[in-house]
């Protein structure tokens, strides 16, 4: 076994004795719980006694589409929160200095370290979405290679913002690292939410339209299918290449100042 | 061949000089008590030699390489001064994540993870939370942990913190039987009493700079003990 894999699952064991992803695994249980409450709902519009399929079929995608984006959104902020500590945490109770005593390279182990902690966050999500698809009403309108492109997407995203938690938490505690992420991912989620509805904003938040992380546009931008029946303008071009380029830029960013960091800090 | 080397090695933080163009050899196979004044320079110097900073000016080999190259710290034991052990770990699961890093084979990973536990008196000790244990049983974990694998090199900074006359008695034995193994070993204390009854070789550090080296027996006059060298050392 390589000591990549060792350390991987060591960081995962970590966030397990930490608490953190068993926290994040119960409060999962239960939105999935509420999946299946939903999934178990059925709705249709019908104005003056007359049922209206079109408007009903948008519904349906809109609600699909809501549906993986709340799930995308669960999982950044399972991947932001264990990985807001798991690093320095790691330096802050010797870990760090213990494993890096061993033939074991910096790069490897920060990698390792934000690999175990995706992993934890990515499967929580995985399931949920995999509940959200089994309990979808009309599985005809489904298909299993669109999923997986929202899986992938979500996968990228939160590996990227895994990695952005794991940078600012060298710089900053814990909740002030929790609270920059909530409050720039709010804002470039809100922004991205505009344009994904056809809204042309200008300036900074146009320039995030256009070559900001895509946290939302890219896993959207897999439900081409469902998109088809709203009467939207859909995702901007390029969102998997914008949320895979700053994904990558996240993960150089963090192994590079982890290189430079001095031990113990 | 040297175990550790430090050439002209310098570490500044701001302006304040942790370091000042330290140069020492530390041959394979000897036992150096590396000595100082609070302030000196000791734990310095030995961050610099395992990768955890980097010299401002001057270079470091760890077993012949730059300390931060993986193969530097292949063989190496460390215990360091401010031994942090993750606390809702146990010491059986610290010690097999270790086992896993050194590279023992996995049939054999659970016999080294006893011995150790064994060696140093904590087997009974051995599936409970490192939170509940005392300070004393944490610094055998932390001998535990760098005596894994028979290494090499053995760097130990103040080895003996925590431990009750007990376990400095058996403290004494390991690094003993770790010098009679043929392992290289550094030891970085304020108990002087300990380093000579361990080490062959010293080094006294005072503001960054080595003030004296050597071999014990020529160094300490008949008649003096270490703590006379050492004060004559750093007092002038």
């Amino acid at each position: 076994m390589t000591a990549f894999s060792v350390l991987a699952r060591e960081a995962l064991r970590d966030a397990a004795r930490r608490r953190a992803l068993v926290a994040a695994a119960v409060a999962s249980a239960l939105a999935g719980l509420a999946i299946v409450r939903c999934g178990h709902c059925e709705a249709s519009i019908s104005v003056q006694g007359e049922a209206l399929s079109a408007q009903a079929g948008q519904v349906a995608a809109l609600a699909r589409i809501a549906s993986v984006a709340l799930i995308a959104l669960w999982t950044y902020a399972v991947a932001a929160l264990l990985a807001s500590d798991a690093l320095a945490a790691a330096i802050e109770d010797g870990v760090a200095e213990a494993v890096l005593a061993r033939p074991v390279s910096r790069d490897t182990f920060v990698l390792a370290r934000l690999a175990g902690v995706w992993a934890g966050a990515f499967a929580l999500g995985a399931v949920l979405l995999a509940l959200a698809v089994g309990l979808a009403g009309d599985h005809a309108s489904l298909k299993i290679t669109t999923v997986l492109r929202a899986g992938l997407a979500i996968g990228i995203v939160s590996w990227g913002i895994a990695a952005l938690a794991m940078v600012v938490s060298l710089w900053l505690p814990r909740a002030a690292t929790l609270l920059l992420l909530g409050a720039v991912g709010a804002a470039a989620i809100g922004i991205e939410v505009t344009g994904l509805f056809g809204g042309r904003p200008g300036g900074f938040a146009g320039a995030v339209v256009r070559y900001g992380p895509a946290w939302l546009a890219a896993p959207v931008s897999t439900l081409a299918a469902w998109l088809s029946d709203l009467s939207w303008s859909g995702p901007p071009p390029w969102a998997h290449a914008r949320a895979i380029a700053w994904a990558a830029l996240a993960t150089c960013a963090l192994v590079a100042r982890f290189r430079r960091l001095e031990l113990p800090r | 061949m040297y175990a550790i080397e430090w050439r002209a090695a310098t570490k500044r933080y701001g302006s304040r000089t942790a370091l000042d163009a330290l140069d020492l050899a530390i041959p394979a196979g000897s036992c150096w008590g590396l000595l100082g004044p609070n302030g000196a320079g000791k734990t310095t110097a030995l961050r610099l030699a395992l990768g955890f900073a980097r010299a401002t000016a001057g270079e470091v080999a760890l077993q012949g390489h730059p300390p931060a190259e993986p193969r530097a710290r292949a063989g190496l034991g460390l215990l360091p001064e401010r031994l942090a052990l993750p606390a809702r770990a146990t010491p059986a699961q610290w010690l097999a994540l270790h086992v896993q890093l050194i590279g023992i084979a996995p049939r054999e990973a659970g016999a080294a993870i006893d011995a150790a536990l064994a060696r140093t008196g904590i087997a009974d000790r051995a599936r409970e939370p490192i939170a509940g244990l005392s300070k004393g049983l944490r610094q055998r974990l932390g001998f535990a942990t760098a005596l894994l694998g028979a290494p090499a090199l053995l760097v130990l900074d103040e080895p003996g913190s925590g431990l009750d006359p007990l376990g400095i008695r058996d403290a004494r034995g390991w690094i003993e039987a770790e010098r009679a193994r043929g392992a290289t070993v550094v030891v970085c204390s304020h108990q002087l009493s300990e380093v000579e009854r361990t080490c062959d070789h010293v080094a006294i550090l005072d503001r960054g700079r080595v003030v004296a080296s050597g071999a014990l027996r020529t160094l300490v006059r008949e008649g003096e003990t270490l703590e006379d060298l050492f004060v004559r050392a750093v007092l002038g």
